[in-house]
């Protein structure tokens, strides 16, 4: 496979890597873990088989060798040559052919993977590109893992599934110094809205809205921090911890945005408003548990089709 | 009587446990301790134990939920029969690694002004005590070290610069550390070291509990 163009941000990345916070080395991996997820079913690969993460303007992609591809998250035009091609579906392709996105329909990030997986340099157990080493690097020319002798261009392996990506109430769970701020201020937290500013990125979404204080400004020690996490900025400003999350951080936190929203957060763009939804701990691993229980199926019908097949 | 610890929830997957004890080797100490002391258990579903200077964070996977159903309530009884100041084990290397620093950074006479030191008394200070890592975060190989004379304690700048070299050696607070990447930041600079504090292969020069020594070169 061959990178003609290499688009803005795009970076392989898988669902990260675990276990080496202690050394400074941030979990990092994909923005929209369920749209990931599901790409990896639709191709029948790994669970944790490493996507390109692309975002637009895309990449401009050249197939070297015949073999299955599909895109799911974000809506970019995505077109084959010149016909138009559909997410959540597996198409085969010839070598020669050439993947472009022509422009930005829905969402923020779209997820290109290919069946059986690329060939891309593992470190510390995880192909996701870490960005504070800017480690592995992703490269203009990618060699898939396994070897197709030739393909139909349409395939019945797809799904109708898609994470709504307009849903702007974010659901979290209030922690930490949550208790601490003034009334005032959780009102405002509750019932106003946050317009995610255009100082966002995988690292963190910067939020304006009405400033927010605690009762006592308290001078905190770093500790953890991870995807999810909402500090509380010197200024009153939020911040959302994305997938790029450093591993520690001083700043006072307000409680985490709980994983499912943060898939759909991943999809919505700076200038976009929110509005926070509080809900217990004991809610957010329902929902957790239940997506996963959703998950789960898609594979086994997935996995059930492709035996048809 | 005030609890010996208190629980955050961290994420659906993740708690951060904080001893409700000031901030020094002691307490930094029994973190280290419980660190060790958790991860004895072999729980399956544990994946990672995080600690920082008072607290530590415990990431677990999915399958915790099999068979529990809050990691508060687990880790309120788990650590309620825990006794915390017992398990005295030695963490990290007794000896010091020493780290060349050469004493020149852009915020030097800031700092003694701010502390009311000669520079060479700023430099003598910060360069006789025994560090320890208490932990490693914010960059890949960023030691946050325990132990700095209070004469040094000098606030952050009020606003980050946007690049702090690599190598900086800075203050904020009470803490200190070293930059072992380009990285925006808000330390007080004093110093730089040529010294590697990170590679993709060895990783973090410095780990947890590490004594460090600062040499003036």
């Amino acid at each position: 496979m061959k990178i003609l163009k290499k688009g803005i941000l795009s970076s392989f990345q898988d669902q990260g890597r675990i276990g080496y916070q202690s050394m400074g080395v941030n979990i990092g991996g994909v923005m929209d873990s369920l749209s990931f997820r599901l790409l990896n079913f639709i191709l029948g690969n790994n669970e944790n088989e490493a996507a390109i993460e692309i975002h637009f303007p895309g990449p401009q992609i050249e197939f070297e060798e015949s073999c299955y591809f599909a895109i799911t998250g974000a809506e970019f035009n995505a077109s084959l040559n010149s016909s138009l091609i559909r997410n959540n579906k597996m198409y085969g392709v010839q070598p020669g052919d050439i993947i472009v996105f022509r422009n930005k329909i829905k969402g923020e990030r779209l997820y290109f993977g290919v069946k059986g997986g690329f060939e891309s340099l593992d470190w510390l157990n995880s192909k996701s590109t870490n960005s504070q080493l800017n480690y592995p690097t992703f490269s203009g020319k990618i060699k898939l893992k396994s070897k197709v002798q030739s393909t139909i261009t349409q395939t019945n392996y797809g799904v109708d599934f898609a994470p709504d990506y307009t849903e702007k109430r974010i659901k979290f769970v209030p922690s930490f110094e949550f208790d601490q701020l003034t009334e005032d201020s959780v009102h405002h937290l509750l019932n106003s809205e946050f317009l995610i500013s255009k100082d966002s990125n995988r690292m963190g979404y910067r939020l304006s809205g009405e400033p927010l204080h605690l009762n006592q400004n308290k001078e905190l020690v770093s500790a953890s921090v991870t995807k999810g996490t909402i500090q509380l900025l010197p200024d009153g400003q939020l911040i959302i911890l994305m997938a790029d999350a450093q591993v520690s951080g001083g700043y006072p936190k307000l409680g985490f945005v709980i994983e499912n929203d943060i898939s759909k957060l991943s999809q919505l763009g700076s200038q976009t408003k929110i509005e926070f939804e509080r809900i217990s701990y004991e809610n957010a691993v329902e929902i957790m548990l239940q997506t996963k229980k959703t998950i789960d199926l898609i594979q086994k019908s997935l996995k059930l089709r492709e035996k048809e097949n | 009587m005030q609890n010996i610890f208190t629980l955050s929830i961290l994420s659906e997957k993740a708690i951060s446990v904080f001893l409700n004890k000031e901030i020094g080797l002691e307490s930094h100490h029994e973190v280290l301790c419980l660190k060790n002391a958790l991860e004895t258990q072999n729980w399956p579903w544990l994946l990672e134990i995080v600690p920082s200077y008072n607290s530590l964070s415990i990431f677990v996977d999915v399958s915790f939920y099999f068979s529990q159903n809050s990691l508060v309530t687990f880790f309120d009884d788990w650590l309620s029969k825990y006794s915390f100041t017992e398990n005295p084990t030695n963490i990290g290397n007794e000896l010091a690694k020493e780290i060349p620093v050469k004493y020149a950074g852009v915020d030097l006479s800031f700092v003694s002004n701010y502390c009311q030191l000669s520079i060479d008394e700023v430099i003598n200070v910060h360069s006789s005590s025994i560090y320890t890592v208490a932990m490693v975060g914010f960059l890949p190989g960023f030691p946050y070290l325990l132990g700095m004379d209070e004469r040094l304690f000098v606030p952050r700048r009020s606003s980050p610069r946007l690049k702090v070299a690599k190598g900086s050696v800075g203050i904020g607070g009470f803490q200190t550390g070293i930059y072992p990447s380009e990285s925006p930041g808000g330390w007080q600079i004093i110093g730089t070291t040529d010294l590697e504090l990170f590679d993709l292969e060895h990783l973090s020069y410095l780990t947890i509990g590490d004594k460090v020594k600062l040499k003036p070169i």
